[in-house]
């Protein structure tokens, strides 16, 4: 096998806690994900599933107070981020791993020009010089499909569309070429045929550079069109890993059932969706077992009661979900 | 209203409608005398709502479809055109009439974090509307509100409770709950599942369709989510840059799309088909500024099967067969290339 079997990225029993005036929340919880070179593992979730915190979680983004890590561990490339020290981090951030945001204009500074912020991290982390830099950010504009750069770097934020500044955001986080990319909702405040146009352009580098890529995102079809494995996060958790065909034909939790018989099909005008019933899980009170258990149609008592962990059903498909074999698609 | 208007049951005619705004200018502009320039965001559009029916108007940011539909509840005052209401020229008509008439057209907005007032419980909220519009007495303002409350799937005990300690979807449901309470015959629905989680967003659609038959109500549905729309319309409507370039039936629109742009959006929309996609965008390029809209069709530069005459003319709404109307010079040439 021409590719290396060892994993990139593991995450192995991540809790991330937030003390609120209310109560200790755990964001993540015994959260575990694998994610191998040149292949992209897709977080899948509702908000406040604790997707964006496990992303800022790996690169050790985590405002402290009121948050913190108190377990598990983050294994890059065979190292444990959680055992760095800041400045070890920082380098690891500004070259090994990096991380796109859902909102362009808030990654990038309004008064300063756009070709200056892709290259900084140039400067910073390989000492490149500004004359350098500067070719360099026209190159890295090119590479994003950005029209006639050479003029463009000397432009601000606000002169661009939305969907050019996340070309730019993109453009910034490939600047010394990465080795992991965390896409946090990277094309949500997109509309459609711009969403369109930044996968293709992900896709494509992930192509061309071989780097591993982390894509959060609340919309399955996304997921489903871009990632090779898939995981399902609710209430801070993982529900469900698999790879994305395995998960796609042949879901083993109730919630990704759940979620997908809660789409709309543009094929056809269904007479009525089946939602999930109930309301969004609220971490301050949350019972020990299993977080879905509430608006779970298969729940029995013992869901409620006892913790429950992922499981291999099949090969390389896991699921926290005491009755796998309950679930059909299409019947929650 | 006209005979042939009264033969379909039309309640809302929209006839060469335009809205314009006026553009800021910089200090340094005025001390220039740089003329005042105007944003043009609905461009002479036209199009009916029939009673009963569901129009949907999907489109993507700043095409003019919150504009339009703000309009026509008189939000905005029409630079030019015609919007007529049940007979009568929303145009024309001054306060008083407006708030009378308002009890028969209400609106649901897209956030329902902003559209309640976080110091008002969902009680006060809604009694507020049935004071103001006469609705009912004040001794039976708690019931009704209880009944409204009923209506959208909420607890009477609801009434007491501040936006603040709502979920998303529960605050939707006291949105939909507000304009319900004048008992309005139609509705404009401003992107009213956009900002909800999935599974929430599949209680409120149901809900809307449940109420829908049940009120007999009328709807314009905006979304920019095609499956959305698809969800929820009987008719379709889509727009780019101002303009309606489509639309007729929602079932003829989603099998035979015979705008390049509506072919475009469709083709963009990410499908539940777990294989990784290997094709590049369909649609390149952004949308262009509406204070510099391209001249002949809006579209052309996007478009990939634009000729000459796309970049001269400017090709009107123009039907293809039945209710099924387009604003492409070469629509039967896309509609018979489509999949």
């Amino acid at each position: 096998m021409p590719e290396n079997h060892q994993a990139l990225l593991e995450v192995r029993g991540l809790v991330t806690e937030f003390s609120l005036e209310q109560g200790t929340i755990a964001a993540n919880a015994d959260v575990h994900i694998r994610v191998r070179a040149g292949q992209t593992l897709g977080i899948v979730g509702e908000s406040g599933s604790g997707k964006s915190v496990l992303c800022r979680a790996i690169l050790r983004l985590i405002p402290s107070p009121p948050g913190r890590i108190s377990a598990g561990e983050i294994l890059f490339d065979g190292t444990d981020l959680l055992t760095l020290s800041e400045a070890e981090m920082r380098r690891v951030r500004g070259t090994r791993i990096k991380m796109v945001f859902q909102n362009p204009m808030t990654s990038l500074n309004p008064v300063r020009r756009i070709g200056d912020q892709i290259t900084e991290g140039l400067s910073v982390h390989y000492g490149v010089s500004k004359r350098d830099a500067r070719d360099q950010g026209v190159e890295l504009l090119r590479r994003v499909g950005i029209p006639s750069p050479e003029s463009r770097v000397r432009e601000y934020p606000h002169q661009w569309s939305g969907g050019m500044l996340q070309r730019a955001v993109i453009a910034m986080a490939m600047a010394g070429e990465p080795q992991l990319l965390l896409a946090d909702e990277p094309t949500t405040a997109l509309d459609v045929t711009i969403q369109d146009q930044i996968l293709a352009l992900l896709l494509e580098l992930q192509e061309r550079t071989h780097m591993a890529m982390l894509l959060v995102s609340h919309d399955l079809a996304v997921v489903a069109e871009t990632c090779d494995q898939v995981a399902v996060m609710y209430a801070g958790r993982i529900m469900e890993s698999a790879s994305t065909k395995a998960l796609f034909d042949a879901p083993m939790h109730p919630y990704t059932v759940g979620l997908m018989n809660s789409i709309p099909d543009m094929g056809a005008a269904a007479e009525r969706l089946v939602p999930i019933s109930g309301q969004p899980p609220d971490l301050l009170h949350l019972a020990p077992g299993c977080p879905f258990a509430p608006r779970c149609a298969h729940a029995s008592s013992d869901c409620a009661e006892t913790p429950i962990a992922l499981n291999e059903v099949a090969p390389g498909h896991h699921t926290a979900c005491l009755y796998p074999e309950r679930i059909t698609r299409g019947a929650p | 209203m006209s005979a042939a208007n009264r033969d379909k049951d039309v309640v809302l005619t929209v006839e060469d409608l335009a809205i314009d705004f006026n553009v800021a200018r910089s200090l340094a502009q005025l001390l220039q005398g740089a003329p005042r320039q105007h944003l043009r965001a609905v461009d002479r559009v036209s199009f009916e709502v029939r009673r009963f029916e569901t129009l949907g108007l999907v489109g993507e940011s700043g095409c003019g479809k919150t504009t339009l539909g703000r309009a026509l509840l008189r939000l905005y005052r029409p630079s030019a055109g015609r919007i007529d209401f049940l007979g009568q020229d929303l145009a024309s008509l001054g306060h008083r009439e407006l708030r009378a008439l308002r009890s028969d057209m209400q609106m649901v907005f897209q956030d329902p974090y902003s559209s309640l007032n976080p110091r008002m419980t969902v009680g006060q909220t809604i009694g507020e509307v049935l004071k103001f519009h006469k609705i009912c007495g004040p001794q039976e303002r708690t019931a009704e509100v209880g009944k409204l409350l009923d209506l959208v799937g909420l607890s009477g005990a609801m009434a007491g409770r501040y936006p603040g300690t709502l979920s998303g979807g529960q605050r939707q449901r006291v949105g939909l709950a507000r304009a319900l309470a004048v008992r309005p015959s139609f509705i404009v629905m401003d992107e009213p599942v956009a900002a909800l989680d999935v599974s929430i967003q599949a209680q409120i659609l149901n809900l809307l369709k449940d109420l829908r038959d049940e009120l007999g109500l009328t709807m314009l549905f905006i979304a920019h989510e095609l499956s959305v729309v698809r969800h929820m319309s009987t008719r379709l409507a889509v727009m780019y840059l101002g303009k309606i370039v489509e639309i007729g039936e929602a079932g003829a629109v989603f099998s035979s799309p015979s705008h390049p742009y509506t072919q475009g959006l469709m083709k963009s929309v990410p499908r539940l088909i777990p294989e990784r996609r290997h094709r590049d965008a369909v649609l390149k390029g952004d949308v262009p500024s509406p204070l510099n809209v391209p001249t002949g069709c809006r579209f052309h530069p996007r478009c990939p099967l634009a000729q000459d005459i796309c970049r001269r003319v400017e090709p009107p709404l123009i039907k293809l067969g039945g209710e099924h109307a387009s604003a492409c010079h070469l629509a039967e040439q896309a509609q018979s290339s489509w999949k």
